[in-house]
């Protein structure tokens, strides 16, 4: 107490000129270590992969971490300046995949700076969840739940063509403009109503597209050229000083990661919706004027098949999705994202002693695939018959739902027609009245 | 500097410092939420340069590009004329104390305002000439302290402050220290508040959470001690026959409310910004999307934070005027 007495008085007796100065120099220098201006953004190396990878080949590839990020900036840029592989913009079949215009005005710190144009729309919508990588890994993320999609994988859910391959640029803005329900992915169809962002959408689509090759990239040069290394030998994937020293190991290095790009972005060019079959009931519950007494008997008796359908053997919806559509099924499993970083890896996502030392790489804690509880009539996918449709018949990536086994891929698949007495039993548990009429019951408090 | 004034204190009988002060404190109150709107736009760059507006004087920049240009624009540029408005109106405060006020630090205290309110413009300037988040979350934080100062300069200047003596009025001590204390829990509840709404993108997951779980504690332990204090000035300190316990009364009861009020709007801010994490446990959680920008997030949000700088300046004036009457 008298030690702070003293020191009060000592302050009292400076001089007032001499206390201001004082009082301004602790301001100054609280200021100064807070940072007067942004420093420039970077984007994350994919740290679980190196520790994947590590753990795989038992060797330290922080330099190879390090020389894989140099080709990285090379080829794409930072977040502040984002850009376009040479090689791939100068190809034709590629040139239209990512509008360069677009990614400058995603990219940076949002505001307008030139011109009155709005910059850095990534970081003003999307980088508190997903990352200024897109690695899934924003400040929020670990509160979210699902947690926000990590686009490096080049995995997306929510899309129109077949499981595997790549979603188009249409389901990308379809999703961002329409969101996803019962998650954190907010719906961006606001700023299509004002002729001054009415293109943001498109900008963000594009981003993510950049972002999620520039992220598909680097996980292949780790999976598909560092495993070819001898480490041992002191072997690298991009090595600067090789520029000068030898000239041809460097071009090797370059054309190798170059033909990466290429494969990666190839996928994402060929990407297309897949087909709906008109072969079928298709009925969509939601708009009345479908629904004329002829085909609601048609709608439901399709949808009493589909019920069969549902709990048969075949489709083995019920398995996951529970008997009565509720989401309470057998099966529980972790999606490919956890998988990743966690089964791949040697990892039991269900033993915290062996995944939370991976927390300080980037790892969320592992969290179940929960299947959709069908009663609530919430598709993520889109609602309307075609987009279930396509759910049924792609799957959804990344996750525990597959695709459906058809009759033109096995002997005992399902016809297109039952394909759609698939989609109508989900449509009619989603809607009580229409529920009961297929002989299902509502799940005893509410579903939970 | 005195804040409790002796009894033998005169008081010249204009009303015109109180109704400055007022009006500093009224304007500087919807300032604060047109900065909240700001912030909740992600506006604070939608004119780069400062003091002047895309090269034109602020107050000359063309209506037309104004009301039909970009909503954030708008916004941005509507804070900044209304600042300015704000400052003007410290000025005439300030002169008007000067020329009517006989107590001289209450005249000192409006000259401060007006250098608070000055600074507070250069750190609104320097947050967009330097794009830096860090400065934006600092000017958030100060203005509500600024508002705040205005709020207890009302008080100071108010017939009901120059009516009421400094006559003991209750013994209860351990009252006037919560309030001290509620007071900073609810100021360090703004800036854990400020930094979670200027988050960088390259904040660490763990260092969010962080700071969400302190904002929660505090918003609980902020929760306590109004209701504890609200209950306590109500009860014990309100009953006495006095003008100043009848400011106190009313004050707890606006605390009372606003803390309830407030607790109600941060769960609809976390809904409306991030969901509940909890799709599955109920159909209408598990329909629900978030609409970016849209019209009751926007508002919901700068709601939240505009009651968070109606509770410190409440809660600051509440701790002065018990303060006062402390035996």
């Amino acid at each position: 107490m008298i030690a702070w007495r003293r020191m009060f008085q000592i302050n009292l007796s400076l001089p007032k000129p001499q206390s201001l100065l004082l009082a301004l120099g602790v301001y100054s220098g609280l200021l100064a270590s807070m940072g007067c201006s942004p420093t420039p953004a970077s984007f994350v190396p994919h740290r679980l992969m190196t520790a994947r990878m590590e753990s795989e080949l038992r060797a330290d590839l922080g330099d190879i971490e390090r020389q894989s990020q140099t080709a990285l900036n090379e080829l794409f840029g930072t977040p502040d300046e984002p850009r376009w592989p040479a090689a791939i913009s100068s190809d034709p079949n590629f040139d239209q995949l990512v509008d360069i215009e677009y990614l400058q005005r995603a990219a940076g710190p949002f505001g307008r700076k030139v011109k009155n144009l709005e910059t850095g729309l990534f970081r003003k919508h999307c980088t508190h969840c997903h990352g200024l990588t897109g690695d899934g890994f924003g400040p929020a993320a670990a509160l979210l739940s699902p947690y926000p999609r990590d686009f490096r994988r080049g995995t997306f859910k929510f899309k129109s063509s077949i499981s595997p391959s790549r979603p188009t640029l249409d389901d990308l803005i379809e999703t961002i403009e329409h969101g996803v329900p019962g998650t954190s992915m907010p719906a961006m169809a606001n700023l299509k109503k004002d002729e001054h962002y009415a293109d943001d959408i498109a900008v963000l689509a594009h981003y993510v597209r950049y972002l999620s090759i520039r992220g598909e990239v680097e996980r292949q040069i780790m999976m598909g050229l560092v495993p070819e290394l001898d480490l041992s030998a002191g072997e690298s994937i991009y090595d600067q000083n090789l520029r000068d020293t030898d000239p041809a190991m460097f071009d090797k290095q370059k054309i190798a990661i170059e033909e990466i790009v290429r494969s990666v972005v190839k996928k994402w060019s060929d990407a297309q919706p897949s087909d709906v079959s008109p072969q079928g009931v298709r009925v969509d519950v939601r708009s009345s004027s479908d629904f004329s007494e002829t085909i609601q008997q048609e709608f439901l008796a399709s949808a009493r098949r589909g019920k069969e359908l549902f709990r048969g053997t075949t489709a083995a919806c019920s398995q996951c999705h529970g008997e009565q559509g509720d989401g309470i099924g057998k099966i529980r499993d972790f999606d490919e994202w956890t998988k990743d970083w966690t089964i791949r890896a040697g990892v039991d996502p269900k033993d915290p002693q062996q995944w939370k030392p991976l927390k300080k790489r980037g790892l969320l804690k592992p969290v179940y695939a929960l299947p959709r509880n069908l009663q609530w009539g919430t598709f993520r996918n889109g609602a309307e018959p075609d987009s279930i449709f396509r759910t049924i018949v792609n799957g959804i990536a990344g996750t525990p739902m597959p695709a459906a086994a058809r009759i033109a891929d096995m002997k005992n698949g399902l016809t297109d027609d039952q394909v759609w007495d698939l989609v109508n039993y989900c449509q009619a548990i989603g809607i009580p009245d229409i529920r009961k009429q297929v002989g299902e019951r509502k799940v005893p408090n509410d579903g939970t | 500097m005195e804040l409790s004034p002796s009894i033998a204190e005169k008081h010249n009988g204009s009303r015109w410092p109180f109704r400055a002060a007022f009006a500093v404190a009224f304007t500087m109150f919807f300032l604060i939420w047109i900065g909240g709107l700001v912030t909740t736009q992600d506006a604070g760059m939608a004119v780069p340069d400062w003091p002047g507006t895309y090269g034109y004087n602020m107050f000359a920049y063309p209506l037309s590009t104004w009301f039909y240009g970009p909503v954030d624009l708008f916004i941005e540029h509507g804070h900044r004329l209304w600042a300015s408005f704000v400052g003007l109106l410290a000025i005439v405060s300030w002169v008007i104390a000067w020329r009517n006020e006989s107590r001289p630090w209450v005249v000192l205290c409006t000259f401060v305002l007006l250098l608070a309110v000055i600074f507070q413009g250069v750190l609104g300037g320097v947050r967009v000439l330097f794009d830096a988040q860090t400065y934006a979350m600092i000017h958030g934080c100060f203005g509500p302290l600024c508002f705040a100062f205005a709020s207890a300069i009302a008080l100071f200047t108010s017939k009901s402050w120059h009516k009421s003596n400094a006559a003991t009025v209750t013994k209860v001590r351990w009252i006037p220290r919560l309030l001290v204390f509620q007071t900073c829990v609810v100021v360090l509840q703004l800036f854990i508040g400020a930094q979670l709404r200027h988050t960088h993108a390259t904040t660490p997951p763990l260092a969010f959470m962080g700071l969400v779980h302190s904002h929660l504690t505090l918003a609980f332990l902020a929760t306590a001690l109004i209701l504890t204090t609200s209950h306590a000035c109500f009860w014990r300190i309100s009953k006495a026959p006095s003008e100043q316990s009848r400011i106190i009364k009313r004050f707890s009861i606006f605390l009372f409310i606003l803390i309830l009020v407030q607790l109600c709007l941060g769960f609809a801010t976390w809904i409306c910004n991030y969901a509940l994490p909890w799709a599955d446990a109920s159909q209408a959680l598990s329909t629900y999307i978030i609409a970016t920008k849209g019209y009751w997030e926007s508002w919901i949000t700068t709601i939240h934070q505009a009651t968070g700088s109606l509770i410190i300046a409440f809660s600051f004036v509440l701790t002065l005027a018990v303060w006062r009457q402390k035996g």
